[in-house]
């Protein structure tokens, strides 16, 4: 039932964080360069492309990065806390970044968001369980032999 | 092997008196066996008296008899670990373990990414607490010692996990390119990385910073592999 695929609780905070940081600047390269290309005028797009890459990419890659690590310190602690693994887990997490990253902004702010990433939450969760269920119903055990046999005792 | 008791001449001698005494002495030394009443009634007769059953006695167990496969004469194999079976995973030898490149990618960029927000922040702390009036009250110390930390702090940060993915990401493209892992992937990935981040700067900038990080490659890829 645990899930081996991931390190163990405390260093998958780095791993985390490393993984959503990396993400989000590789994410951020891509649009902030058509951005900066885009709205550019015609003979400078291409340093306009390079500056807006150079001051924008590494901002939303330490959003995303935080948000990564946030969510990976709530999840450990829930999972501390609760002494199980289960898809309750990171919807919980995703609760308590949505509200923790937006504390700044009031009550109302910080409990707007934390519903919204909750939600997304357990959208990525129930589609993850759809698509383990749907990996492993070609691999059910099949009882042998009862295919249009008559049952024994019957 | 002679039981005390069991000899025929000397009971039957002294049956009389030693039977009395002899029953409890006799249902003590047996408490295991079950069948404890012939031992109780006949201890004139010396082969009925309780001994091991004779599968239990060693010189039945004889391990050439048993299966060959249950490998008994080499003693506890099973607990011999061999250092290669543990893992072939060419990373999982060095000095900090990984994976893989998804593993050095996302564990170096944190560390990195960590590492200098703690050293951007210090160096904060230390700005905001010098630039200060010793004066002071002490919000207003806070507030500048927090513009400095989030001014610090975030900059080194972000500066070195971009330099950490710019590396990993040259490394593992080196070792699929070269489809070999050695630390010349290394200094040829932190080359082309100080390159790259000092490219909108000239020439001159751009060689000087692609020496520069690719020593301190070579220099991390040798004291990982040698540790």
């Amino acid at each position: 039932m645990a899930d081996h695929t991931r390190d163990p609780c405390p260093i998958v905070i780095v791993n985390d964080f490393g993984g959503a940081f990396s993400m989000g600047v590789i994410g951020g390269t891509i649009w902030h360069g058509i951005k900066g290309f885009r709205n550019s005028p015609s003979g400078e797009r291409r340093s306009g492309a390079i500056a807006a890459i150079r001051s924008r990419a590494p901002v939303v890659g330490g959003n995303f990065g935080s948000w990564g690590g946030v969510f990976s310190i709530f999840d450990c602690a829930i999972k501390g806390i609760r002494r199980k693994e289960d898809p309750f887990n990171p919807i919980l997490a995703g609760f308590c970044t949505g509200g923790a990253l937006a504390m700044r902004g009031g009550f109302k702010h910080a409990r707007n968001s934390a519903i919204t990433c909750g939600c997304l939450l357990a959208v990525f969760e129930g589609v993850g369980i759809a698509m383990s269920s749907y990996m492993s119903r070609a691999s059910k055990p099949q009882l042998p032999g009862v295919e249009g046999g008559v049952p024994l005792g019957a | 092997m002679v039981w005390p008791f069991g000899s025929s001449k000397k009971d039957t001698e002294s049956s009389p008196a030693p039977v009395t005494s002899n029953e409890p002495l006799i249902v003590d030394r047996a408490p295991t066996t079950t069948d404890s009443s012939p031992s109780a009634t006949s201890s004139s007769q010396s082969s009925s008296l309780p001994e091991l059953p004779s599968f239990l006695s060693s010189e039945s167990f004889d391990i050439s008899k048993l299966h060959p496969l249950a490998g008994l004469d080499k003693g506890l194999e099973a607990l011999d670990l061999e250092d290669d079976a543990l893992s072939d995973l060419p990373g999982s030898k060095g000095f900090l373990p990984s994976r893989g490149w998804s593993d050095d990618l996302c564990y170096g960029s944190g560390t990195m990414y960590m590492g200098g927000l703690a050293l951007g922040g210090a160096y904060g702390l230390a700005e905001g607490l010098r630039h200060s009036p010793a004066s002071a009250p002490a919000k207003l110390k806070l507030n500048s010692v927090l513009n400095a930390v989030t001014r610090r702090g975030p900059y080194l940060g972000n500066s070195a996990g971009i330099l950490a993915i710019s590396y990993n990401v040259f490394n593992g493209l080196l070792d699929v390119y070269r489809s070999y892992h050695d630390a010349y992937n290394s200094i040829g990935a932190g080359a082309i990385t100080g390159i790259l981040f000092r490219s909108t700067k000239g020439i001159k900038q751009m060689a000087i910073s692609g020496a520069l990080m690719g020593t301190a490659a070579g220099v991390w890829s040798y004291l990982t592999s040698s540790i």
